[in-house]
């Protein structure tokens, strides 16, 4: 089983994501913890990308590929825009006082937490940006 | 997103739905309002917030650091349990007051 969904860079592109993921995982018996975590590490993804790939530029693509089986389903995100490795972030301090904790960059950290592997690799023009979640 | 806010001895904000990147910018402009509101204690009520992204997160922690800065207190309340696991994961279940 595998869907495809292309968007363009721009936020409001983002409301195609629930159906997209509703459609391409409704044969699946999926938790709703699961769902999320799901929807999360593509959302933060996806915004990465919609924010930072295509600086200035707008109708640009952007490409979300999802298969399953029923242990995993893998994600990829594909963009052509700047080269960006977000497995390469540093890792946000988790356990600062409230006083010292920055307001954001929690993104990518979020996808590397929630999702079994996180892989990227740069081929000619493009980024590829793998997700891998164990499901049962 | 649904937010509902109800204003008495303590506001009351409660959350229902997806608090995404599309809908943050809905919480954010109660988040500004309560900040500069007078009233000192906030109670977010988490029971219909079924999602949340780094975006909300992000207005969690500016809530809760404003709250702090004017001398009051913001407590969350009825958070589910896929909610409360990106609490853990990313720390905010220690720096927020979750009851």
């Amino acid at each position: 089983m595998a869907e495809t969904l292309h968007i363009k860079n721009e936020i409001s592109q983002l409301t195609h994501l629930d159906e997209f993921l509703l459609q391409s995982t409704g044969s699946l018996d999926l938790n709703p913890g699961i769902r999320m975590n799901l929807k999360l590490a593509i959302e933060e993804a996806v915004v990465n990308v919609i924010l930072y790939a295509y600086p200035g530029e707008t109708d640009k693509d952007i490409f979300i590929h999802l298969e399953h089986s029923e242990k995993e389903v893998c994600i990829v995100i594909t963009d052509y825009g700047i080269a960006f490795d977000p497995t390469d972030g540093e890792k946000p301090d988790i356990l600062l006082p409230l006083e010292k904790r920055p307001v954001g960059g929690l993104g990518t950290f979020l996808i590397k937490q929630l999702m079994t592997k996180v892989s990227y690799c740069r081929t000619g023009n493009k980024n590829v940006l793998t997700m891998i979640k164990k499901i049962h | 997103m649904k937010i509902t806010v109800e204003n008495g001895q303590e506001m009351i904000i409660s959350l229902a739905g997806q608090l995404d990147t599309l809908t943050a910018a809905d919480f954010e402009k109660e988040v500004q309002k309560a900040l500069l509101d007078e009233q000192k204690h906030i109670v977010l009520n988490g029971e219909g917030l079924t999602y949340i992204s780094s975006a909300g997160l992000r207005l969690l922690l500016t809530l809760q650091k404003g709250m702090k800065n004017k001398g009051g207190t913001l407590r969350l309340r009825n958070i589910r349990q896929e909610i409360m696991e990106i609490f853990h994961i990313t720390g905010f279940s220690s720096i927020l007051t979750i009851e």
